[in-house]
């Protein structure tokens, strides 16, 4: 067994089929047609860039960082940044790292159940007979109980969000090796068989009206107007989708990799986790939803459906196409199924760093941790789910998932490149190493992945920030349900910063704190 | 699609599918060599 503290991978290919997963989720299938549909084929263009010079960069930032901090029995960030820099401050930075996934978790449980719900309507032919987008909207709309009426409540949507939550519940429980693992190995596979499936299916599908397959692959590979490649907006979607997409940023990775010893290979790992990720989003994730869209709707229709959200193309359109689709029933139950699968080996990875940090430096039992976490967790998504109308889950995900991302990433870059050091941390990403990294890697991480990322957050905060802080622009009627989202925030930061600062306080292994970085070759 | 963009779409498929096989290939080349060392300890 692959163990490098408490509970551990079983095998290595479990291990990379968990950290596939993890970065395998909805964003594959319904973010990335979405962000790069809107752009022609120019968003390829900066898509790669970002993941040669940042995306691949911090992966393997992150799992050097995770095992390293793993080598001291921590399992999640505030524990690992102490690690890397003594000062006082690190451990309250790695905060991001549990509370950024505990609360994306949160609204994305609720998103993977509506795959599940959808899946069960689909084979059922329950929405059968809407064959417009507008009568699909409704669908959904109803499906979430979205209405003018204070709650969004709908019992359905409901009984599948327990199903879920429950489900995932049941997966943390069984910890590691039998739970998160065992799910990863037979869940990946399949949903690989799954997405090749719909990808032939849709590729050899006939011309509709003039339009072909190959209209649809024109609208993610064919550059018509190279010039959208000076502006800003398209940079910015392709890192987010870079940083989204390989669930850097989110202190998930870290935890993962924090089970692994010493001497295990990261660099091999990290890149075949990486790969896998990117055939499932590139090669898969670009030939089912937009080609589809392209053939069935024409350009077009498919950009402006592709622009109105996330949701549009993979709970509106699709529906309607496999509706009029040969064994559209199949491949459509097929379609959500994979979603719902998608969703389940990302969730999993979610609450385990909250989970961890509770088992590592508040020192409780793993039962008392999952106990505390689901019923935690469990009200907490209660808001989200009733107060959907009101914005809530944007804002959650506005604050945590976009701007807290890209926040935590030049904070960990900062951390490990600059004050860890980039030579300190080339070798310790070596230690073991199943392939060396071309050496232009050192330079890539040393200089431009943190200017890049810390780039990144200059900008946000000139461009958009201090709107978002002052809610400028948003009716007087929705800001209570934001506030009540930044408390849920403030008040899960809060608890973590107490607990980081009790656990400094009271765990045996931090009595010797003075400790630094230079003295860890001996975990 | 034009001519450059199927010729686009392939070196990037081929680049990822190429990257896939090589790291899956060396990962399980490594397994299967560990557990001969370990037959041939036995």
């Amino acid at each position: 067994m692959l163990k490098g503290r408490g509970d551990g991978w079983a095998t290595r290919f479990g291990l990379i089929m968990a950290m596939a997963g993890n970065a395998v989720g909805l964003g594959n299938f319904l973010r990335f047609p979405g962000k790069a549909a809107p752009f022609g084929g120019a968003f390829m263009v900066p898509y790669f860039i970002t993941l040669l010079l940042v995306g691949i960069p911090l992966v393997w930032i992150e799992w050097t960082i995770g095992r390293h901090g793993g080598g001291y029995n921590h399992g999640s960030t505030p524990g690992m940044f102490h690690r890397l820099w003594s000062n006082r401050i690190s451990k309250y930075l790695g905060i991001f790292g549990v509370l950024i996934p505990a609360m994306v978790g949160i609204y994305y449980i609720y998103i993977e159940s509506w795959s599940l719900g959808y899946a069960w309507q689909t084979a059922t032919g329950m929405y059968w007979g809407k064959t417009t987008n507008t009568e699909m909207g409704a669908v959904f709309n109803n499906y979430l109980g979205k209405s003018d009426s204070f709650f969004s409540f709908s019992p359905q949507a409901y009984f599948f969000f327990l199903i879920t939550f429950a489900l995932n519940i049941f997966v943390f429980s069984r910890g590691i090796s039998r739970g998160i693992e065992i799910v990863a190995k037979y869940c990946m596979p399949t949903l690989l068989v799954l997405g090749t499936i719909l990808a032939i299916r849709v590729i050899t599908l006939p011309p509709i009206e003039g339009r072909t397959i190959s209209d649809g692959l024109a609208q993610i590979w064919r550059i018509d107007d190279w010039s959208v490649l000076l502006k800003s907006d398209i940079w910015i979607a392709a890192a987010g989708q870079i940083f989204f997409t390989l669930s850097v940023g989110l202190g998930m990775v870290h935890t993962y990799a924090s089970y692994l010893k010493k001497h295990e290979d990261i660099t091999m790992s990290g890149l075949a986790a990486g790969a896998t990720n990117e055939f499932v989003e590139v090669i898969l994730g670009s030939t089912i939803a937009i080609p589809a869209a392209v053939l069935f709707f024409g350009v077009t229709q498919t950009q402006t459906i592709a622009s109105e959200g996330t949701f549009s193309l993979g709970f509106f359109a699709l529906p309607v196409i496999f509706q009029q689709m040969p064994g559209g029933q199949f491949f459509g139950t097929l379609w959500f199924v994979l979603l719902f699968l998608a969703g389940l080996t990302s969730s999993m990875a979610m609450f385990t760093p909250l989970l961890v940090f509770l088992e590592d430096e508040l020192q409780l039992t793993h039962r008392q941790a999952v106990k505390y976490v689901g019923i935690a967790t469990f009200f907490l998504m209660q808001p989200v789910i009733l107060f959907m109308n009101h914005g809530l889950l944007d804002e959650i995900d506005y604050w945590m998932g976009e701007f807290g991302l890209v926040l935590f990433i030049a904070i960990e870059t900062v951390l490990f490149s600059w004050i860890y050091g980039m030579d300190k941390g080339w070798k310790e990403m070596h230690l073991g190493a199943d392939m060396k990294i071309p050496r232009i890697f050192y330079y890539i991480m040393k200089y431009v992945t943190p200017v890049f990322t810390v780039g990144l957050v200059v900008w946000w905060f000139f461009d958009s920030l201090s709107d978002r802080i002052l809610m400028t622009g948003v009716d007087a009627d929705s800001r209570p349900y934001l506030w009540l989202a930044r408390i849920m925030m403030l008040g899960m930061a809060a608890f973590l910063i107490w607990g980081v600062h009790h656990a400094w306080k009271t765990h045996p292994k931090f009595l010797d704190v003075a400790e630094t970085s230079e003295e860890k070759e001996t975990p | 699609m034009t001519p450059l963009s199927w010729i686009y779409m392939g070196i990037v498929w081929t680049i990822i599918l190429t990257l896939n096989v090589f790291c899956f290939y060396h990962i399980f080349k490594k397994k299967k060599d560990v557990s001969d060392d370990t037959d041939a300890q036995e």
